[in-house]
């Protein structure tokens, strides 16, 4: 793998082939450290995103006080007002802007906010997952709108925690009452289409690959770790009838996975996802077979299973290390 | 291809007279830091694992605390050994931190046994004094000898976090928290100077970073972290009422000392436009920072790893600001109120000093130059 310039030159320096005092100048040559137009852009988008995150942050704090000095509506007047000052921004600044794209954002929580304060004074009785649901629809056309990728995060972890609410509710979905697997597999299907959408907007070209890589590690990290415990559910699991779909659903998304990211987009995070997924199940599935199918002896069992940790992680490391070499070459 | 890269970059430091002798050999990453985290994840559990067969294979560890703390320096050795002669095989490397792991938990329930702490009782404070301060000593004396990274980050956690304990004990609670920003600050900003030391200065920097956000969100987490303290070990906090406030005020002091810094290297007079500029910003985030600590604490973590082009510090500060704001809104000495209000005007003020930048900026480089 290769390292990056500020790697290469701090190892460089630790063997003595450059002398501290010239490493900062080094460093300079190589564009590893900052310049002045960088810090420049850097403090401008610093200073949007946390100026943003601390008011809206402040909105919701000061809603959640539910201050009884306020009449309701003045409540509703300063939330809707902020909603409507944020949605003038969003006109003035235009959508092109990642400042217009920061303030539609803002808005898209605010309406949460409202959401929130129409359920606080009226008392309407609505489930808290029916909130998050209905605030996720409300801003799905904004999100089409900014194009804007934190927006599409926020919907859909507004969709994932009413998913979860509604679970917690009612114990289970469509009336089947199923265990936690059932919400593991909502959660998995969702999330791992989301995945599927994105990889697909980046290979149409809609979006640059470049910039929005941690995107497709965030939802690959979920979708991953969420059919891992499906797999580690089947292992455990006593039915076979229950227990099958989830290590056959493991199955095919390590074989998906290596496919695409392997083959077709290389990317050595998911990889590395894949290979600490694989380091997991098989050692439950080994787990399972020496304690309950072979009834082995604790002490060697445990002995087994940790060196048996230690060969999978460190195969996996040294795979990995090589396709970041080739993905280099 | 990569070699050609590495020999590419060589040539042309060399054309600037930056580096002396003949060009290094080639060497791969050693791994990038997921890589690094799923090692560390599955050695954390080979090394559970080695310890459950240990203590169900051998009764006598259960028994004898001399002879589990005799086994734990064994493997500790042991593992010591693996990592310098194997220095390149990935293989050994994870043996030798599952080996060194399980070592150490001997040695940990050897000294547990040792002080009689399952027994409880009256000396229960200065034995967990003692524990700490062996703790220090046995990760300070692995993380000079086990040169691997990895292993250099788990030292560096337990054994600053054993040290951070021993200040506490020692009085200077609420003020650790800005002890370890400032280490924090002073490690990473002598990176390129202490560049003789790379691996350890990282491995040192990083955990510090660990230590001083796991300090802030368990502060911030778990209300009257004083009156813990306070409770379970009779640690009177220092500067009573006041002395949260002055910690968080002093934390700022350091955020403010990192831009001088920086302005410093940048060869910016603090009087400058711009120097003043970024002081009085500085300045205004430490006073915020009175009472939201963890945004002072993230700005410098952001600073210093944006400064030094080091994304993974970048990120780790980001995810501090974010995880503070989570945990503030459940801090129970301030009003969601007085929080709201602070946290708006804040973000108001942020984004009216982002707009009058985008204004002066360019007056202020004419004015500079």
């Amino acid at each position: 793998m290769r390292k990056n310039n500020r790697l290469i030159l701090l190892e460089w320096a630790e063997q003595s082939r450059i002398d501290g005092s010239k490493l900062p100048q080094a460093l300079r040559l190589t564009d590893s450290i900052p310049s002045g137009a960088d810090w420049r852009y850097f403090l401008d988008k610093l200073l949007l995103a946390l100026g943003a995150l601390l008011a809206v942050s402040g909105v919701i704090f000061f809603f959640a006080y539910n201050w009884d000095e306020i009449g309701r509506f003045s409540r509703f007047a300063l939330v809707q007002g902020l909603i409507v000052l944020t949605l003038a921004a969003v006109w003035a600044l235009g959508l092109e802007k990642i400042t217009g794209k920061v303030a539609l954002l803002a808005a898209g929580v605010l309406v949460g906010v409202l959401l929130a304060l129409v359920g606080q004074t009226y008392q309407t009785g609505a489930d808290t997952f029916e909130l998050f649901a209905v605030w996720c629809v409300l801003i799905i056309p904004w999100a089409f709108l900014s194009r804007f990728d934190l927006m599409w995060l926020f919907c859909l972890l507004l969709l994932n925690i009413a998913i979860i609410l509604y679970y917690k509710t009612f114990g289970g979905f469509f009336s089947v009452a199923l265990g936690a697997e059932q919400l593991l597999w909502v959660l998995f299907v969702i999330n791992t289409s989301a995945l599927l959408v994105w990889e697909w907007l980046v290979q149409s070209g809609t979006s640059s690959r470049r910039s929005v890589r941690w995107m497709t590690r965030l939802l690959a990290t979920v979708s991953g770790g969420l059919i891992t415990a499906l797999a580690i559910f089947a292992v455990w699991g006593d039915e076979l009838f229950n227990s099958l779909p989830g290590l056959v659903g493991w199955i095919v998304w390590m074989l998906i996975a290596y496919h695409w990211y392997r083959k077709v987009e290389l990317d050595v995070y998911v990889l590395a996802i894949g290979v600490l997924s694989t380091v997991a199940v098989s050692n439950v599935t080994l787990s399972r077979l020496l304690f309950d199918s072979l009834s082995f002896n604790g002490s060697f069992g445990f002995l087994l299973i940790s060196l048996s940790v230690i060969v999978v992680s460190a195969m996996g490391a040294v795979w990995l290390k090589r396709l970041g070499s080739e993905g280099q070459s | 291809m990569t070699i050609n890269y590495q020999t590419a970059l060589w040539q042309r430091l060399s054309e600037h007279n930056l580096v002396t002798g003949e060009e290094p050999e080639f060497t791969e990453d050693s791994a990038p830091w997921y890589v690094r985290t799923m090692l560390g994840i599955a050695g954390w559990v080979s090394a559970i694992f080695l310890l459950s067969a240990l203590f169900s294979g051998i009764a006598m560890i259960v028994d004898s605390a001399l002879v589990a703390g005799v086994l734990g320096v064994i493997a500790c050795l042991l593992a010591i050994v693996i990592y310098r002669m194997a220095k390149q095989s990935d293989f050994l490397a994870q043996f030798g931190f599952a080996i060194s792991l399980a070592g150490q938990g001997l040695l940990v329930f050897s000294m547990l046994k040792g002080l009689q702490l399952f027994e409880g009782g009256e000396a229960f404070i200065s034995q967990v004094r003692l524990l700490a301060l062996m703790l220090a000593v046995l990760q300070i004396i692995l993380f000079t000898t086990i040169p691997n990274f990895l292993h250099r980050i788990w030292s560096g956690i337990i054994g600053i976090g054993a040290i951070t304990f021993l200040l506490i004990q020692l009085g200077l609670y609420p003020f650790t928290i800005t002890i370890l920003l400032a280490a924090v600050a002073i490690v990473w900003l002598q990176e390129f100077k202490w560049a003789k030391y790379s691996s350890m200065v990282q491995a040192l920097g990083y955990s510090l970073v660990f230590v001083c956000f796991a300090h802030l969100i368990t502060d911030n987490h778990v209300l009257g972290f004083s009156q813990f303290w306070q409770e379970t070990f009779s640690v009177t906090p220092l500067g009573g009422a006041w002395g949260s406030s002055l910690a968080a005020f002093l934390s700022g002091g350091v955020l403010i000392a990192v831009v001088g810094v920086m302005l410093q290297r940048m060869q910016l007079e603090p009087m400058s436009g711009k120097g003043v500029a970024a002081l009085s910003l500085a300045l205004l985030i430490a006073i915020i920072g009175i009472r939201t600590p963890g945004i002072t604490i993230g700005l410098v973590f952001v600073l210093l790893g944006y400064a030094h082009g080091n994304k993974v510090l970048l990120g780790i500060g980001l995810v501090t600001l974010v995880v503070f704001l989570s945990q503030f809104y459940y801090q129970l000495n301030f009003t969601l109120l007085q929080k709201s209000l602070v946290l708006f005007f804040s973000g108001i003020a942020l984004l009216v000093i982002r707009h009058l930048m985008g204004v002066f900026w360019s007056q202020l480089e004419s004015n500079d130059a």
